[in-house]
């Protein structure tokens, strides 16, 4: 018995001892060797080019365009950025409870979401698609065709693609999870037959997989857009972020952060 | 298919430090669970019908109850920052620890309960008349009798909780599924992903129960 324990004890702690030097779900980016302070993003890296895990010499690191903006609004501040990833939907909550100081995640200002948090000026304007097999593309010429009750249509949980999806398509049947991955794994193994995301996003799998298709159709409102989200009166770090936002579109460099993630993303 | 990503061992490693977490989660549940365990299955031996009921109705509550309903609930209301110890998010972990061992105190506090009510009644019975007390009776005499049902059970245990933990994945602790979901997204290759995680879940899971038929054959010699 005296043995069991020390050798689970053991087991234990060079488990611990061995995972602690693995990956995890907090990243660090030093801005600046002087800065002492921190500051915290909340994101969901399942979202290229928006942001996702990726080697960067040889270490684990997330990288996309959040992440860019995010090193900016932390240099700044005069701070160091940690970046927590976590599921999409724990992100407001975790903002409201002060896990975090901030959101970027590609997250899209809703009504709802304003209730909860406040949100900065949007810094991307990205258009919805809607993502269909090569192979059925010619059968959905326009939105009434793809709204039938025999097919059966995608989006990522509690994102605006699923209200879009609501609104459009109420007879079609519909399907949203959490994962965007999974959302795509489904349309190539034809259960679903078209799934409803940004563009960039869609971009990135229509280079990475083959036998997808984006349709020449428009939803949605193309003036919506991207938006930081802070916890709710946190004018100060609000002011600070539209700053940034507004610096790096006036001076070109938002387009060369996305030009360059999308470019990122294609290998 | 698309399996290349396997013999990257950039890959290989975040899916293996995955598995040393998933195997780390469980371990430390099942083992401070089953000291947890002790106080709801004695409560629920005790002749006091309060503490009965308690227990009782702890055991059912939670057992009645999806493990990912209690994760979550437990992650709303545990506030705490986001603070990094060893390189772990203990803001994600400990709600998320927390849960897993109430939800393992309750499974193994019933297997405690079983292993003591497996002991004959005769063996309490001599050793009240020898002249124990209640509590040398139950230390000396029907404990080391009950460890012996007691052990393999948790065997099981640990193999469900192995699998239990993938619900992790959603609070950001980086198990087995979380890096899954890393890889997935660097590679793309959703299938292939699943398929390889499906795998070493498999080559944790089957050994251990194999394992734990040996100790249950063991013990039983013992008799």
């Amino acid at each position: 018995m005296k043995k069991l324990v020390s050798l689970i004890l053991a087991v234990t702690a060079g488990l611990f001892l061995a995972s602690c030097q693995g990956q995890n779900n907090i990243f660090t980016y030093t801005r600046d060797e002087s800065y002492t302070e921190y500051i915290t993003l909340g994101t969901s890296a399942d979202y290229p080019p928006y942001e996702w895990p990726m080697k960067v010499s040889g270490k684990q690191t997330l990288v996309g365009i959040d992440i860019e903006i995010a090193k900016e609004v932390a240099k700044a501040l005069g701070k160091n950025l940690k970046v927590v990833n976590k599921g999409f939907e724990f992100l407001l909550d975790d903002l409201e409870n002060g896990k975090v100081d901030f959101v970027l995640a590609g997250m899209n200002p809703s009504e709802e979401r304003k209730k909860q948090v406040d949100f900065s000026m949007i810094y991307y304007e990205a258009n919805q698609v809607i993502l269909v097999n090569e192979s059925e593309k010619d059968s959905f010429a326009s939105l009434e065709s793809l709204n039938v009750a025999s097919l059966r249509i995608g989006a990522q949980i509690g994102s605006v693609q699923q209200t879009l999806v609501e609104e459009h398509f109420n007879k079609a049947q519909t399907q949203f999870i959490q994962s965007v991955p999974d959302l795509v794994l489904r349309l190539s193994n034809k259960q679903l037959n078209a799934v409803v995301v940004e563009r960039p996003v869609a971009e990135g799998y229509l280079k990475n997989i083959s036998g997808l298709h984006i349709l020449d159709l428009q939803i949605g409102n193309p003036e919506e857009g991207s938006a930081a989200a802070v916890q709710k009166g946190n004018t100060e770090l609000l002011a600070v972020i539209n700053q940034v936002l507004e610096s790096l579109i006036s001076s070109g460099k938002m387009d060369q952060i996305i030009f360059d993630m999308t470019e990122l993303n294609k290998n | 298919m698309d399996f290349s990503f396997v013999l990257d061992p950039y890959y290989l490693g975040i899916l293996f430090s995955g598995l040393g977490m998933t195997l780390l989660l469980a371990l430390l549940s099942v083992v401070f669970g089953s000291m947890l365990g002790f106080i709801p299955a004695f409560m629920r031996l005790s002749r006091h019908k309060v503490l009965h009921v308690i227990s009782k109705s702890y055991v059912e509550l939670i057992r009645g109850t999806p493990l990912l309903v209690q994760v979550l609930l437990i992650y709303s209301m545990v506030r705490l920052p986001v603070v990094v110890f060893l390189g772990i998010d203990l803001s994600s972990f400990i709600p998320g620890m927390l849960a897993l061992l109430i939800n393992s105190s309750a499974y193994v506090s019933e297997i405690i309960r079983g292993g003591i009510l497996s002991v004959p009644k005769g063996q309490k019975e001599a050793a009240l008349s020898l002249g124990m007390n209640q509590k040398q009776t139950m230390r000396k005499i029907i404990l080391p009798q009950a460890i012996k049902h007691i052990i393999p059970a948790l065997g099981n245990e640990f193999v469900t909780m192995i699998k239990e933990t993938s619900i992790f994945m959603y609070l950001g602790i980086a198990e087995l599924m979380y890096a899954a979901t890393i890889v997935r997204t660097s590679t793309y290759a959703v299938k292939e992903t699943y398929i390889v995680v499906a795998i070493l879940y498999f080559m944790l899971t089957f050994p251990t129960a194999k394992l734990m038929g040996y100790f249950e054959k063991r013990l039983s010699y013992a008799k």
